[in-house]
């Protein structure tokens, strides 16, 4: 690809950059509608990708902390906001902190999309702040920015692991915890709801006031919040190597409307079971109100830990050792407390209903078929889901189970059959390379980047200097990023429209091992020329 | 990204890294046993199930179908009886009434007598309440401050023992069984101790301590629909007098449903009954007391043996069946889908 910097200089008022803006503007969209990918427009590098779908030719935007003044000055974001929608990424070289934190913001507002921002000097604060996700880099430039931000990394790098492994477990722990407490009180509270229709709707509940505190507080909580926790649903690698897992977690696909009302209707179906199973076996028979509570409330804590047995994917000791202390703790308490209690209570005063009911065989034999009839229909659709229709992180878990060969060549194939345009999996340091939707589709917006106007000197930016699209080495797989440098000093001094002459734009790649600030080796020499500090900003989208 | 190396390697060694551990708990590389529905589990937890569920709901079923049950609704044949007992103030008039049935097969083994009661609400959530268990232990206590108001005492100020509306309302029926051997009518033995549990009668339930029963409960009054005072319950056992009396420990341990019933008598195995009931006519000698009309209730008599499942109630059998049923048509359900889909599947073939 080639690309060609429109040098434009004179003063830029806002007339013009309105007209440029509409411009480019419709040169894009032709372009788009045409699917020209070897056009050059002024600063445009013409391969778009528009923001809903695949393949298209694909542009990116590079603009300066100038014109973005003129822009926001002007009340052209609009204009702004449609261009960079039909680019792939957005190069801002040289804005002040206000402005990165403007354009966050403007991003945000317009667009309603989730923002993240990475950054690690103190004029990144702001847009760290402006975002959804603020993410700090702790180093070289200070612990501001760490301050400021949500999530603190060490490394630019780590922001691939964050986002693909911890973004994922987090998401997928956090949806599945949420929908998990409200199916458990849904089910447990319908309970006693059901018993009021036998009961004369008089309030009367038939387990002990204290079992039913406790129920919440000690014998089913420890398990959900331990899956919360440590739960792995796909292994790191498979996330590292799959990122189309991401767009799993963009599309909520775990905590959907459907997916709640599933839940509930399931809730309701349980506390169904749990109590008329019960209800129908005592029926017309000489038992009590609370050693009819006592098997009930027993079986719903059977299929409550057994609902969630069936959801945990990752069963380390923890997991194991949680589950049978919860049973075990809600037997020794039942019992305990119902050794005990003869007066304590009123007006249940439970004692020794546990003990009569465990030398009861009906309530062994209630015990076992309940949780059987409550959860036989999760368990059918379990099963049915590996078979029939699975979706992409049920087939990324079954490939965790392979050895190593084989889970990158059914990663191959995964990904073959799920792009549009293939991408080439061994990536090398040539730029002339297709761009591979796999490295963008966690990225559905252009990442903000900046137009440059008319910097004079030329370091003759080659294409190997100056994509802002992608750069990929062997050691960050597939992943895709955009960073520049920017220098401290100009950023006061961007509206006086002197260049210190030192290249702005200068999108460079990472290569492992190396911190903030590093450029291609082309670039290396230009671009220490007089920087004193450095820092290294991003938007993302 | 196995582990952050420290950022200053330039620093010197003095400054202790800052990274977290490389433990598997923290780097979240805990070792884990993750479960794979595959398709031989599903089908084996299937069908296994199935199978399990179907022949314990046999065993069930068959058990149930052992238990031998007749259920008598005297409500309407004392209809008499009845309508007196609508009138309070007949309270203390007596009146009887006979049930007559036949068996045509006797019945052996340990026969339960029992009565039952329909739409009475035992389990309202004031009536459930209204006790107090301290009384009931023997204590001395204020059951001004109990939850049994407003049962508690009379106008003049005599406490009631026991308090509370649970008491107040129990069961004071009484029934007599008689059996017709050839000519003459013989009473069928009946035990009225030992039929509540263990614990109740010696645990939660005491007298006061006195020297004497009637002292123990002196200075304080019958319950207003008692007939007789709590230490008259049964004055021929010691031991089945006062609070600890049976039908009262019975009674007390309030029921589930508004339909149900518990356990008055169980029939005594010496002389002719030494085997069961034996086939042939039989009447029930009803005291009827307890008035039913005013809720639109009924009561029953039912007579009953006992298996290890329970009663005649064959729900839990019929439960098991269904369920063994459904898991294994479910197994062969996913049989079909996967030997139908096990063409189209390309992905993952170990």
């Amino acid at each position: 690809m080639e690309i060609t910097i429109s040098r434009t200089t004179s003063v830029f008022s806002q007339e013009t950059c309105e007209s440029l803006l509409n411009l480019t503007l419709e040169e894009v969209k032709k372009n788009y509608e045409v699917e020209n990918p070897q056009r050059k427009f002024f600063g445009v590098i013409p391969t778009s990708f528009s923001a809903s779908e695949a393949p298209s030719p694909e542009f990116g935007l590079v603009i300066d902390g100038r014109t973005l003044n003129v822009i926001f000055q002007g009340g052209l974001e609009e204009k702004f906001l449609a261009l960079a929608k039909h680019c792939r990424s957005v190069l801002c070289c040289r804005s002040t902190p206000l402005q990165k934190s403007m354009v966050v913001k403007l991003v945000r507002r317009q667009l309603k999309v989730m923002t993240l921002s990475i950054g690690d000097g103190a004029n990144d604060v702001s847009m760290i702040q402006a975002a959804d996700v603020g993410i700090g880099i702790s180093g070289q430039e200070g612990m501001q920015a760490v301050m400021a931000s949500d999530f603190a990394i060490s490394r630019f790098k780590h922001l691939k692991k964050l986002l693909l492994v911890h973004g994922h477990w987090c998401y997928a722990r956090l949806a599945k915890m949420v929908i998990y407490f409200f199916y458990k009180n849904v089910t447990y509270v319908n309970l006693l709801f059901w018993y009021q229709f036998f009961c004369g709707f008089s309030g009367s509940t038939m387990i002990d006031y204290w079992q039913m505190i406790f129920f919440n507080l000690f014998f089913t909580s420890m398990p959900p919040l331990l899956f919360g926790v440590l739960d792995r649903d796909v292994s790191a690698e498979t996330l590292l190597g799959l990122p189309e897992l991401y767009k799993h977690g963009q599309n909520s696909e775990i905590y959907k409307l459907s997916t709640f009302i599933i839940t509930m209707l399931d809730a309701f179906y349980q506390s169904l079971i749990c109590f008329f199973v019960p209800y129908w076996t005592y029926k017309d028979s000489d038992i009590d109100v609370f050693s009819f509570g006592n098997p009930i409330n027993t079986i719903s804590l059977l299929t409550i830990l057994l609902h969630q047995a069936l959801e945990m994917k990752t069963w380390t000791l923890f997991h194991v050792v949680t589950m049978i202390c919860s049973v075990v703790f809600y037997l020794i308490f039942s019992l305990l407390y119902n050794a005990t209690c003869v007066v304590c209570n009123p007006p249940a005063n439970p004692y020794w209903t546990m003990e009569k009911q465990l030398s009861d065989p009906t309530f062994y034999l209630l015990c076992l078929i309940t949780p059987v009839i409550a959860l036989l229909p999760r368990f059918f659709i379990f099963a049915l889901q590996g078979t029939v229709g699975a979706p992409l992180t049920l087939k990324a878990q079954q490939l965790d189970k392979l050895p190593k060969g084989q889970q990158d060549l059914e990663i191959q194939k995964l990904r073959s059959r799920n792009q549009t345009t293939v991408a080439s999996p061994a990536s090398n340091d040539d730029l002339e390379q297709n761009i591979s939707h796999l490295c963008v589709s966690p990225f559905l917006h252009p990442t903000a980047a900046s137009v440059s106007h008319g910097d004079t000197e030329s370091q003759g930016l080659s294409a190997s200097e100056v994509n802002p699209l992608r750069k990929r080495t062997p050691e960050e797989g597939y992943y895709f990023f955009n960073r520049w440098a920017e220098e401290e000093s100009t950023a006061t001094d961007f509206s006086a429209g002197t260049f210190s002459g030192h290249y702005p734009l200068v999108p460079s790649s990472v290569t492992t091992g190396q911190d903030s600030g590093k450029l291609t080796k082309d670039n290396a020499n230009n671009f220490n020329h007089g920087s004193h500090r450095r820092s290294v900003s991003a938007v993302t989208l | 990204m196995k582990n952050k190396t420290s950022f200053l390697p330039q620093e010197g060694d003095a400054r202790p890294s800052r990274c977290p551990d490389n433990s598997a708990f923290k780097q979240q590389k805990l070792p884990a046993w993750k479960p794979q529905f595959t398709i031989a589990t599903v089908l084996s937890s299937f069908f296994f199930t199935g199978a399990f569920c179907l022949s314990v709901g046999v065993c069930l079923i068959l058990s149930a179908n052992n238990v031998r049950e007749i259920q008598i609704d005297y409500s309407d044949k004392c209809s008499d009886c009845s309508k007196l007992r609508e009138n309070s103030s007949n309270w203390n008039k007596e009146c009887h009434c006979s049930v007559n049935f036949s068996l045509k097969e006797e019945i052996l083994g340990d026969v339960f007598m029992y009565y039952g009661l329909q739409n009475f609400y035992q389990n309202h959530r004031r009536y459930v309440i209204s006790r107090s268990d301290s009384q009931l232990l023997g204590r001395n206590v204020n059951i001004q401050k109990s939850y049994c108001v407003p049962f508690t005492t009379y106008r003049n100020g005599t406490p009631m023992a026991p308090c509370g509306a649970i008491a107040n309302s129990m069961f004071n029926d009484t029934i007599d069984l008689f059996y017709n051997l050839k000519s003459s009518v013989i009473q069928v033995p009946l035990l009225k101790s030992g039929n509540s549990w263990w614990t109740d009668k010696n645990v939660k339930f005491h007298n006061p301590k006195s020297y004497n029963l009637s002292s123990a409960f002196a200075g304080t009054a019958r319950p207003p629909y008692w007939q007789k005072p709590v230490y008259l319950l049964d004055e021929e056992d010691e031991r089945n007098n006062g609070y600890v009396n049976d039908d009262f420990i019975i009674w007390m341990r309030v029921s589930a449903f508004a339909t149900f019933r518990n356990l008055y008598r169980r029939v005594r195995r010496i002389r002719q009954f030494a085997d069961g009931l034996p086939a042939g006519n039989y009447t029930f000698h009803i005291s009827y007391n307890f008035p039913v009309t005013k809720f639109k209730g009924r009561k029953h008599v039912i007579l009953s043996t006992v298996v290890w499942s329970g009663g005649s109630n064959p729900f839990l059998g019929i439960a098991y069946v269904v369920s063994g049923t459904a898991a294994t048509l479910t197994g062969f359900v996913i049989t079909a889908i996967h030997l139908k889909l096990r063409k189209k599947k390309t992905y993952f073939q170990k």
